[in-house]
């Protein structure tokens, strides 16, 4: 159980990405094309865009993954392929491309959900204990996602209406921030001075579930009242506000829940687990509660393919494998994609 | 590409999946199935059902051949993405092949008694009164085709306009029929009007729907019917043809030209 390599393929949403990953833990190769620089123009990622990018490169892609890897097409074990969930005419190009490869190469082909990828991306630099807790913050998703063992998920907390990154996006799109947003909304944060102190959304008292869509109506409005006011706006403080109030959530709920389950681990990962002020603030409370914080290499939290040949390996040790007629599902559910379901 | 050669042929353009497999010009296996927005989950177990109808492996192939469109947008990148993809990794010769031609020598393969001396007009309906679409002229006499437009979009009543006036001039040149293929059920109305001025000069207007074949697209791919030379592409090459921007970039670029 050494050598198996798993070329994996990521299109969920605006990188093509192609990986070799040998045992579910090394990396052999993991090229990321990203696309931000066309969509830059759009102000956000616009799904035709994206899918025609990635026929385009797709090929390329692969291929430069399996020359840097040092193998041959015909090392292959399995292919892994982003099933779900993301932009469905963006994940069927990469499902068209791996279905080819799995026939043509006469190996099997693994269906792999997204964000099993982004929490099993922290396997490829750490050793990952059970249970565990992964708090999976994206521009598509907040999850708070109970591992209880290897390869099977339970999601205790999900956000009822934005995504962390998102809410970034739009607060970023109202301050004038260039796309994507929250790298600049963190740098600002930072450089403030002062703070203008913005609402916490807690839900009810035992829930996991998060809401940041008032929060951002709240930022809306205080720059309306400096607009109608004349008066001038200390955006820094206002982006640390917002920054203070997602931090304040997100720690205190992941805490809160690694405490209760008795978790061995904690698990940051997605897109904003890059973001310079939650990985401080998490780090502190984790040191506090003497709780072992994991957080993959800023590469491995963005959307990539090695994310995905890491989760793929848990399938295919368990020799659960898709047909040929596989689909690509927008929507598919993380605790279904578990390799088995809890009793 | 030798006379002998066994090439796959595959197009997801439209409604259809039409898909085959030919040694020379024998057909060795064929799809031809509806099945709308479903493309992606059955195009590789098509073509392994005629890889093994055709008791072949995907490695005896010599080539593959793709329609790129124009067409549905998510339709024509998954036969891209299949046909690419395999052509990679197996190492074959690859040839896109417009899937107006091949809609267009699908309704001529079916229709080919009826067709003397014809204007072939390929369309696909587009929204909004679009259409993609092309021109072929064919003569069993001279056993000849050749291209007379490029794969385009045009509003279907301006199509039909362009070949109303031409009506004396494709009569004088021994034209007797104009032949639409394709959505012609959407766009009734338009071929109707040129159907009535074309019986002014004689000229027969016959519309039919007649689904995509994969073995018209293959023998396109064979270069059996159009005079025009298709060359392989380098896999990493090969892209749909979409005849259009994206939606996106229409408005962003207009947007842009007025703020200057």
């Amino acid at each position: 159980m050494s050598e198996e390599l798993i070329l994996a393929i990521e299109t969920s949403c605006d990188e093509t990405s192609a990986a070799v990953v040998r045992s579910g833990k090394e990396i052999c190769s993991n090229i990321v094309s990203s696309q931000i620089d066309v969509h830059e123009r759009f102000g956000g990622v616009v799904p035709e865009i994206a899918s025609r990018k990635h026929v385009e490169t797709i090929t390329r892609i692969i291929e430069a993954a399996i020359a840097q890897s040092g193998y041959t097409a015909n090392d292959l074990s399995a292919i892994a392929v982003t099933e779900g969930p993301g932009l469905v005419g963006a994940l069927l190009v990469g499902n068209v491309a791996a279905k080819g490869l799995a026939l043509a190469l006469n190996i099997p082909l693994i269906a792999t959900h997204h964000i099993a990828g982004h929490i099993y991306a922290s396997r490829l630099e750490h050793e990952m204990r059970f249970p565990a807790l992964a708090l999976v913050v994206s521009g598509g998703h907040t999850e708070l996602v109970l591992l209880p063992k290897e390869g099977v998920f339970q999601i205790i907390g999900r956000t009822r209406d934005d995504a962390v990154g998102e809410a970034y996006d739009k607060v970023a799109r109202a301050l004038k921030l260039p796309y994507p947003g929250g790298p600049h909304i963190d740098r600002l944060a930072h450089e403030a001075a002062a703070e203008i102190e913005l609402p916490r959304a807690w839900l009810e008292q035992d829930s996991y579930d998060f809401s940041f869509s008032g929060l951002k109506s709240a930022v809306l409005a205080v720059i309306n009242q400096h607009r109608m006011k004349g008066l001038e706006l200390d955006e820094a403080a206002l982006a640390k506000g917002f920054q203070q109030s997602v931090i304040d959530v997100l720690v205190t709920k992941a805490l809160r829940a690694a405490k209760q389950y008795g978790v061995e681990q904690l698990i940051l990962c997605g897109g904003v687990a890059a973001n310079r002020g939650l990985r401080q603030a998490l780090a502190l409370a984790c040191e506090k509660d003497k709780l072992q914080l994991i957080v993959p290499s800023p590469k491995l939290c963005t959307d990539n393919a090695a994310m995905i040949g890491a989760a793929a390996y848990i399938k295919f040790k368990h020799g659960q494998f898709a047909g040929l007629d596989m689909k690509a599902d927008p929507g598919l559910s993380l605790e279904k994609w578990s390799i088995e379901t809890l009793a | 590409m030798n006379k002998q050669a066994t090439l796959l042929a595959v197009d997801t353009s439209t409604a259809t999946m039409a898909g085959a497999i030919m040694s020379g010009d024998k057909l060795l296996a064929s799809v031809q199935t509806e099945s709308e927005r479903n493309h992606s989950i059955h195009i590789m177990t098509n073509i392994e059902t005629m890889l093994k109808a055709s008791k072949l492996d995907v490695n005896e192939l010599d080539g593959i051949i793709a329609g790129i469109g124009p067409g549905s947008y998510t339709g024509v990148r998954i036969a891209v993405t299949a046909a690419k993809t395999l052509a990679w990794t197996c190492r074959k010769p690859l040839i896109g092949v417009s899937s107006l031609a091949a809609l267009a020598f699908s309704g001529v393969f079916v229709e080919k008694q009826q067709l003397d001396h014809a204007v072939v007009l390929p369309i696909m309906d587009a929204r909004r009164g679009q259409v993609y679409t092309a021109a072929f002229e064919i003569n069993a006499a001279s056993a000849q085709s050749r291209r007379l437009h490029q794969d385009h979009i045009v509003l279907m009543e301006q199509w039909c306009q362009l070949w109303e006036v031409q009506l004396a001039e494709l009569k004088a040149r021994g034209v007797s029929c104009i032949a639409i293929f394709g959505d012609v059920a959407l766009h009734a109305d338009a071929i109707s009007s040129l159907e009535q001025t074309a019986a002014q000069y004689g000229i027969a207007v016959l519309a039919a729907a007649h689904a995509m074949s994969g073995r018209a697209l293959a023998e396109l791919g064979q270069g059996q019917w159009l005079e025009e030379r298709i060359m392989p592409t380098e896999p990493h090459e090969l892209v749909p043809n979409y005849a259009q921007l994206t939606e996106a970039e229409v408005k962003q670029n207009a947007k842009e030209r007025e703020e200057g």
